[in-house]
């Protein structure tokens, strides 16, 4: 039905990213012959937007999907079903010359500078890479865009050929940035790009993310679980839990007043820089349950304070609340 | 003098330094670190990576790694100086007296060994007269008494088993296993985790506190998990103390630039409008081999001077009872304040 639509219809105004009904389920092995022995439904049918030049939050605790979805948008997993829609086109089809030029579109940004640089390659290796890969310029014209790239990130240029080992953390984290920034990318997915850092350099790389949105019109898919760092960062939020989107808001919205059981546990959890505002919070019981042996029904209500009889019966939808804020939740809404 | 001091701190540490020997010269990662913790109060350590907070840690232990060795100090426990004892006398005193809740509760468990197995060792090391079905049921009630559900069927689990949250309680039973700690030294016990079972495990630290009347020293680079579960704060930076106070005083009036700094890039403030910048401190920690005669955050202060800051190491001074700064220009620090 999709098929013969124009890209207007599918792309009202100014969405980049539109998401439909995802759908990513890893099988279980087990035994001597590692026969498939189940299904972790990892992501469970989800679906949003991005808008241009904004900041979508995606967020949600280990186990919620939440980078899986991120390894989709990449392609760096193939989904068992939906559709993902980048400037009006469905990226999950494309193969060969479009896919790589796709890569150019959209970019990640990885949780642990520690891991996520190759040791063995100079800064100016790492961010010259992908212009090398895409052949986008003579070896001299690398040099000099790596060296534009590295001011542009915070970084002096005398450091093009050292290696990852002499940097700390935040400087990792620039090259990391840099990387992501050579190709001239419209998407950016941040997969927790701060919370391997300290808090004074947190707030300098946040700072960065944000300059150079507004200078580069970049659009951000920013993976998260810090609600003081999503607050900080996103223009829209969405709720993940065990898979599913939970609730999505306006970030504004979402910070007056989650409607989603969960996503108040959420922040009722995180603590408050004030010692005189301890409080008695909401705790959740229990941990997160098996994504192997999903509950029935709502996959919250074995956590939920405000569970019911028919929250074990029956899943509830998505639905809006109001315009641009939607919770998944019998009750709330 | 002493057994005063000893029923008031459990733990004192004076002057304590730590070097490390390396090729390119040596590195006085602790330079003169004072810190007190007393009876069933939380002592909060904080500051970045680097400064020397889990070195603290190792050194009260008597764990420092090479190249590094204690060089001064004294450390008391309850007014006994750990720094003389001899080695056989200070393994009693870890994981009995003093326990420990490390940051990463995968890389601190043996993977090979079931969890109730571990937590028996520390039994067969500290109580060795118990006999193991004693020594069992103990691990069972301690395994029940951190909240793990039906611990009966846990005690032969793996640690692969148990989610991340799982095995942190799994440590914290382990370090109570020798009934009552004098002092618990938690080194970033929640970092690891997700926020909403951070908050369970930072509430499961204050209920076993009131319980037993321990004292915690608790390391940690949140200041969100110091404003709710700390008592005084002590801020280190680069290897030495560089403010001291009562927790609301050091939310409410920091004086050391740094502290400030700190605690204006932290997120977190409700009524902050969302998406301003944010403020950070500039520069970088500097390097250990080059904070000789100047104070160290001389290079990253707005409030230095040239004269004052940059010839010599500032003193401690206290402000007022409590209140420990190490800085020379606290008037001028007191005095933009009032402007502000």
């Amino acid at each position: 039905m999709t098929a013969q639509r124009s890209a207007e219809e599918i792309l009202p105004d100014d969405i980049l990213l539109d998401v439909k009904n995802l759908r990513k389920s890893f099988p279980v092995r087990k035994g001597v012959f590692a026969r498939v022995r189940g299904l972790v439904e990892a992501v469970s049918n989800i679906s949003f937007k991005v808008r241009q030049g904004q900041t979508l939050a995606l967020i949600g605790e280990s186990g919620s999907g939440k980078t899986t979805v991120a390894r989709i948008l990449l392609r760096l997993e193939e989904p068992d079903g939906g559709e993902v829609y980048f400037q009006g086109r469905n990226i999950l089809d494309i193969k060969g010359r479009a896919l790589l030029d796709l890569r150019r579109d959209i970019q990640m940004i990885f949780q642990d500078p520690f891991s996520s640089l190759n040791p063995y390659m100079t800064v100016g290796q790492i961010i010259g890479e992908s212009l090398r890969v895409h052949k986008i310029h003579s070896r001299k014209e690398v040099k000099n865009c790596v060296q534009e790239i590295l001011e542009k990130v915070g970084l002096t240029q005398d450091l093009y050929s050292r290696y990852p080992h002499e940097f700390s953390g935040g400087q990792r984290q620039r090259i990391g940035i840099g990387r992501a920034l050579t190709l001239n990318p419209q998407l950016i997915v941040c997969d927790e790009p701060v919370s391997a850092l300290d808090v004074s350099v947190r707030a300098q790389i946040l700072n960065l993310l944000q300059d150079l949105q507004e200078t580069l019109g970049l659009t951000y898919i920013f993976v998260g679980h810090d609600l003081s760092v999503i607050r900080h960062v996103s223009h829209e939020v969405a709720v993940m839990y065990m898979g599913k989107i939970v609730e999505m808001a306006f970030a504004s919205v979402f910070f007056f007043g989650p409607l989603h059981p969960y996503s108040e546990a959420l922040q009722s959890a995180a603590p408050i820089p004030d010692p005189e505002a301890r409080k008695r919070r909401t705790l959740l019981s229990g941990d997160v349950p098996n994504l192997f042996s999903l509950p029935p029904g709502c996959r919250f209500h074995t956590r939920c304070p405000l569970t019911k009889d028919i929250c074990s019966q029956e899943e509830p939808r998505l639905k809006e609340s109001s315009p641009g804020h939607s919770v998944a939740c019998h009750f709330r809404g | 003098m002493m057994e005063n001091l000893s029923d008031r701190y459990v733990l004192d540490v004076r002057n304590l330094k730590v070097h490390f020997f390396t090729d390119t010269g040596v590195i006085p990662a602790l330079d003169g670190v004072d810190l007190w913790v007393r009876r069933g109060e939380t002592l909060g350590l904080v500051g970045e990576s680097g400064c020397g907070k889990t070195l603290t840690a190792r050194a009260i232990l008597r764990l420092v790694p090479e190249p590094g060795r204690i060089m001064d100090g004294e450390i008391y426990l309850t007014g006994e100086n750990l720094l003389v004892l001899p080695e056989h006398e200070m393994r009693k005193i870890r994981g009995d007296r003093i326990s420990m809740v490390f940051q990463e509760p995968m890389t601190s468990l043996n993977p090979v060994y079931s969890v109730g197995n571990q937590i028996m060792e520390v039994l067969t090391v500290h109580r060795s007269a118990m006999t193991g079905k004693e020594k069992k049921e103990r691990v069972i009630e301690l395994l029940k008494a951190a909240g793990i559900p039906s611990p009966e069927q846990r005690f032969f689990d793996y640690p692969r088993q148990l989610s991340g949250g799982m095995r942190q309680r799994v440590v914290i039973a382990m370090a109570l296993a020798c009934g009552n700690p004098q002092l618990l030294i938690a080194d970033e016990p929640t970092t690891a985790l997700d926020v909403t079972i951070q908050a369970q495990i930072l509430e499961m630290f204050r209920e076993i506190q009131d319980k037993m009347d321990m004292s915690i020293l608790l390391i940690t680079h949140d200041l969100g998990v110091i404003a709710e579960t700390a008592d005084r704060v002590a801020v280190m930076y680069a290897g030495t103390i560089v403010e001291y106070a009562d927790v609301v005083k050091l939310f409410k009036r920091a004086l050391h630039p740094y502290t400030l700094g700190l605690l204006k890039s932290i997120l977190q403030t409700p009524q902050v409008r969302a998406r301003r910048r944010l403020h950070t401190i500039p520069g970088a920690v500097p390097d250990f081999l080059d904070i000789r005669n100047k104070c160290r955050f001389f290079s990253r202060c707005a409030f230095a001077h040239k004269n004052i800051c940059g010839q010599e190491e500032p003193e401690m001074i206290e402000v007022e009872p409590g209140h420990l700064v190490r800085c020379a220009r606290v008037e001028k620090i007191e005095e933009h304040r009032r402007r502000v």
